[in-house]
């Protein structure tokens, strides 16, 4: 093949996986998520996700198959990555891990959907609770600091934020009742 | 269903506040309650989704919130907790930090591989010529397709075809993959190959990722030793150690984890999947020194020194020509402010040091001081090519009940540098047995050595002409094994570009009282171990 033919094919192949892993980044996270006990761990195992399946991306047949196919892939890298991690008292166990990630396999299109809900009800919070998570979250201090910013202990601000959460998760859930999807 | 209290269990996991009791209360109910699992994932996604949100919503200060008001009766907590995510940008600055991730990952693996990561299916396009894997040792090993490797070669990417014996190649990666001829085997990377047909051995690590193909499968390995048998109607796999996951290349959803003492057989085209069989002892899981080599290990030893000499003081007299390879007699070399060639570089040539079931011969070099010799060898050391160095030098230092002080650098330089700050290869054993090497960067990791004692100081220098060069120490025990060279090199330097050709060699020492003796320098791990036989060197 020319080269110039071959480094067309090289880039567009390129564009098309970047395209493709950039639409899919958040279900595939949420999916790391449930396997791996915190955003750091996502964080790191979400790069060698990304390398692997850059490397493997002339194995993917279908590009429909792809959020699955780059789940499968993911799954290799956080078992790998708890080897490493043996030691971490948050480690669930290997045959709780094959069942998460065997069951999560099959929720993919469930944790998107939950995703797109959880934004609308976000948007659903009083105002105050809604900007006390976001800040939060997007905090860049320990939550010690943060605590501490607000004049409260750590144990009350866990306390809102484990609330928020899980009138959010009560909220995801009902809508996608609602919405016949869950 | 799950109980408040069990939904507690798993929010406090999600918030990384668990103790081990209640870790192992969370195993137990997400093994039996599958409601359980599910709501896990489902926390874990509004957790993951928050995180998100707040990130791509420029959350702006905690200033507007500093008002909010808490109820008074809640429980502390009892653990750490965990810290929120850093902020991100708005939604579309967002976007271009994935994609930027993405890159910046990609750009890595480039400054390592030093060209586009291409997919594995087209190895040879687009790419220079990279040598990714080399020639660690042989059996009788016949070539095929007019190939003639030999061991210390450095491997391209492209195919190996063996026609009988064996050959053991050591991926740049980290992997071991032993050939069993008639093997027709692919070299895609330094973490990947194709076995089109013949027999494969692999052994890994546990932190090293490696890809091995099959016409029908992808197999991923966990600290693994495995074998691969790839005909034409199908393929079986034997697992030694550790496991290995196989995904049918047909149907990536198709996934079997084979564990230690398992065995299995894949006929192609067959849909009823693969069977059991039993663990073959019939492949080639090593290759040891003691095998017959292709070719002369006169060839791979490029110099050595055994300090044969009579006279204690001759060291830098200029008169110590003894060893092989060298263009030159030893020479001091001042380390003190006078400026003067250093006094304490000598000899006891009544006894040479032992080291395991390695016997030394005539004498051995004793540092009492700050003392530096060096020497030209006939050979430099070409960090220019693709090549593969061994070095090793056997030490010993009585260092009693106190940590041991003394240190010893092997250093390659160039005999006539024409820079100011010319590059230079340090390496070495510093205080409290800490590893050192100085190519450019500089790397320290402590060493599992003998903390006093005898200990054989071994380094390895993979030259690359198109990407950077590393090196690689360790310091082994007389109990340690020298088949073949050490699986895990406690050191293993930075990647770094160094085109230089060193020719001189230089022992640095400072102790009270330590011993160097039996230097080898060679390019196969075979040939700085063996002892016998130095007459066939040129």
């Amino acid at each position: 093949m020319p080269d110039e033919q071959a480094e067309n094919l090289e880039n567009a192949d390129h564009d098309l996986f970047v395209r493709l892993i950039m639409r899919h980044d958040r279900a595939v996270r949420a999916y790391l998520r449930s396997l791996l006990p915190t955003a750091a761990d996502v964080d790191e195992v979400m790069q060698e996700v990304s390398v692997v399946a850059w490397r493997k991306f002339d194995q993917l047949g279908d590009q429909q198959d792809f959020p699955r196919w780059v789940c499968v892939i993911a799954r290799y890298e956080v078992l790998m990555y708890r080897r490493k991690k043996a030691r971490d008292r948050l480690v669930l166990g290997e045959e709780i891990e094959h069942l998460m990630a065997d069951e999560g396999l099959q929720e993919l299109s469930l944790r998107q959907q939950q995703l797109d809900a959880l934004e609308r009800c976000l948007d659903k919070l009083p105002n105050e609770r809604k900007q006390l998570v976001l800040k939060t979250y997007a905090a860049e201090q320990p939550m010690k600091t943060i605590a501490g910013q607000l004049g409260k202990t750590p144990a009350a601000l866990y306390q809102i934020l484990s609330r928020v959460r899980r009138d959010l998760l009560a909220c995801v859930e009902q809508t996608l009742a609602a919405e016949g999807t869950s | 269903m799950i109980t408040q209290a069990e939904l507690e269990l798993l929010e406090q996991y999600i918030d990384g506040v668990l103790d081990e009791n209640d870790v192992e209360r969370l195993r137990d109910v997400l093994r039996d309650n599958s409601g359980a699992r599910a709501k896990l994932r489902s926390l874990a996604t509004v957790e993951f989704g928050m995180q998100d949100l707040a990130a791509s919503r420029d959350a702006g200060s905690l200033d507007v919130v500093s008002e909010l008001a808490v109820a008074s009766d809640i429980e502390p907590r009892r653990r750490q907790v965990v810290q929120p995510t850093r902020s991100w940008a708005t939604t579309l600055r967002y976007g271009f930090v994935v994609a930027g991730t993405f890159v910046a990952t990609i750009l890595a693996m480039i400054g390592v591989q030093g060209t586009w990561p291409t997919p594995s299916s087209s190895p040879d396009s687009r790419v220079e010529v990279a040598r990714v894997a080399t020639v660690s040792s042989l059996d009788n090993c016949r070539w095929g397709n007019g190939q003639a490797f030999r061991e210390g070669d450095r491997l391209p990417v492209g195919s190996l075809v063996i026609e009988s014996g064996a050959a053991e190649i050591w991926f740049d990666g980290g992997a071991r993959l032993i050939l069993q001829g008639k093997t027709e085997c692919r070299v895609e990377s330094a973490g990947s190959a194709m076995l089109l047909t013949g027999k494969v051995v692999f052994h890994g690590a546990s932190d090293d990722t490696f890809d091995l193909r099959t016409p029908d499968s992808i197999l991923v390995d966990l600290g693994t030793e495995y074998a691969v048998s790839v005909t034409g109607e199908g393929e079986e796999i034997h697992v030694f150690e550790g496991e290995v996951w196989r995904t049918a290349r047909e149907d990536q959803q198709e996934v079997d984890f084979i564990s230690a003492g398992d065995a299995r057989r894949y006929r192609r085209g067959d849909a009823r999947g693969s069977e059991q069989v039993a663990l073959s002892e019939s492949f080639v899981r090593g290759i040891s020194h003691k095998s017959d080599s292709s070719a002369p290990r006169g060839d791979q030893l490029i110099a050595s020194e055994s300090f044969a000499y009579d006279d204690a003081a001759i060291l830098t007299s200029g008169k110590a020509q003894g060893g092989l390879g060298w263009a030159g007699p030893w020479q001091g070399e001042s380390r003190s402010l006078s400026k003067e060639p250093a006094a304490d570089a000598s000899l006891n040539p009544s006894e040479s040091l032992q080291f395991g079931k390695l016997s030394g011969t005539g004498g051995c070099m004793t540092v009492s001081g700050n003392i530096a010799v060096h020497r030209t060898l006939r050979e430099p050391l070409r960090l220019d090519l693709d090549a593969v160095y061994y070095f090793r030098v056997i030490f010993h230092e009585d260092a009693g009940a106190n940590e041991p002080s003394g240190t010893v650098f092997i250093n390659f330089r160039q005999s006539e540098a024409v820079d100011r700050n010319p590059a230079r290869l340090v390496s070495g054993l510093k205080p409290s047995r800490m590893l050192f090497a100085r190519l450019q960067g500089t790397s320290r990791a402590r060493s599992t050595g003998p903390v006093n004692g005898t200990g054989m100081f071994v380094g390895k220098i993979v030259a690359r002409m198109h990407q950077p060069d590393q090196v690689f120490l360790t310091v082994l025990k007389p109990t340690d094994p020298l088949d073949a060279e050490p699986e895990r090199w406690t050191l293993s330097g930075d990647p770094t570009d160094c085109p230089e050709a060193f020719d001189l060699l230089a022992i640095h020492g400072i102790s009270r009282n330590l011993r160097i003796d039996e230097l080898r320098l060679g390019r196969t791990w075979r040939s700085i171990i063996k002892d016998d036989d130095l007459s066939d060197i040129r």
